[in-house]
């Protein structure tokens, strides 16, 4: 039996291992098998190791999962607290957008021009600027990098 | 299959529950996944510092990121991307010899699974481990250990299925070959 035939039956005890073997790759390899004591030799250590993978173990800390579940009730209690907050900065938000609409609506229609020019320079522009700089670390933001286990 | 999706269902809701994850479900979670995360991550990092606060880390990102979990796809894959993802980016701060060199020489302190192998068998079968290479140890243990198929898996590495497969292939080869060293060296039990 020439070298081809031992490292064909070798990859193909691989997909058989890995259930990618099509049915004609099963029955060439028992075929082969059923002729080759070191292609079995091969496949039974190869089985006895992927069987010995779920035996390997290790002795986990028994009180880390406690240490875990208090962290995330820390952080749960903390992610509660962000949320609050935040649902108080939306709320005061948008009234102050309000206010400023009815504002501006006020200042434009009830005031002479001068009064507007004021409102824009001194209110509503400073107003854009500060929410541009409150938004832009958002928006410009780096997109996530690709990981790679070995660089 | 039909219990799974349920399962799968019931995480998803809960994770991505108005208001803020489900925490007892997460507790329920941590119970369940707590060893399979630590040995993947050991078997990563090739150590156990810092495995326990990237553990945690890593259940801190599923309550936070729960209202990302795409529900078409089983818990532990995200749960364990999450985890590698946490883990490169350590790696990234802190390299560990034995992962940033892989052809580079094996490190003489055996490695957690072998300090705490109860036969020779399984000795010898986690120092053949360690002398792999480390993305192809990966994905043989999370064909063969966690039992994932090739598209999960693909999932958490960030790779396409056919470099997950040639990976598989290349690492049943060389844990054979590595196999055979060791008995041919030790002897059979």
């Amino acid at each position: 039996m020439n070298m081809d035939a031992h490292e064909k039956a070798r990859s193909w005890i691989d997909r058989r291992l890995a259930a990618e073997a099509t049915d004609e790759e099963n029955r060439l390899l028992d075929e082969h098998l059923a002729v080759c004591a070191a292609c079995r030799l091969s496949l039974e250590r190869s089985l006895r190791a992927l069987r010995g993978l779920g035996e390997l173990t290790l002795d986990v800390d028994p009180g880390l999962t406690a240490r875990v579940q208090a962290a995330i009730a820390r952080r749960a209690r903390d992610l509660e607290r962000r949320r609050a907050h935040r649902r108080r900065m939306i709320l005061g938000l948008a009234a102050a957008l309000l206010l400023t609409a009815a504002g501006s609506f006020a200042v434009w229609t009830l005031t002479p021009p001068a009064w507007t020019a004021g409102v824009v320079i001194f209110w509503t522009i400073p107003s854009l600027c500060a929410a541009l700089g409150l938004l832009a670390p958002h928006l410009l933001a780096p997109p996530p990098r690709k990981r790679e286990l070995v660089s | 299959m039909a219990a799974e999706t349920e399962e799968t269902a019931r995480i998803a809701q809960g994770l991505r529950r108005r208001g803020g994850a489900d925490v007892a479900l997460l507790n329920r979670l941590v119970e369940r996944y707590q060893a399979r995360l630590v040995r993947y991550l050991v078997h990563l990092l090739g150590r156990r510092e810092h495995v326990e606060d990237l553990v945690q880390e890593t259940w801190l990102r599923v309550l936070e990121r729960g209202r990302q979990y795409d529900s078409r796809l089983r818990f532990e894959p995200w749960l364990f991307a999450i985890a590698r993802n946490l883990a490169l980016d350590f790696l990234r701060r802190k390299p560990v010899p034995a992962l940033a060199a892989p052809d580079g020489p094996v490190s003489p302190d055996p490695s957690p699974f072998e300090a705490t192998a109860k036969t020779e068998e399984a000795a010898r079968l986690a120092r053949s481990l360690a002398a792999l290479e480390p993305l192809t140890r990966e994905a043989l243990l999370l064909r063969f250990q966690e039992e994932m198929s090739l598209l999960e898996i693909a999932c958490i590495v960030e790779a396409p299925v056919s470099t997950v497969s040639s990976r598989i292939y290349r690492g049943l080869a060389a844990l054979r070959t590595q196999l055979e060293k060791e008995e041919n060296e030790h002897g059979r039990p």
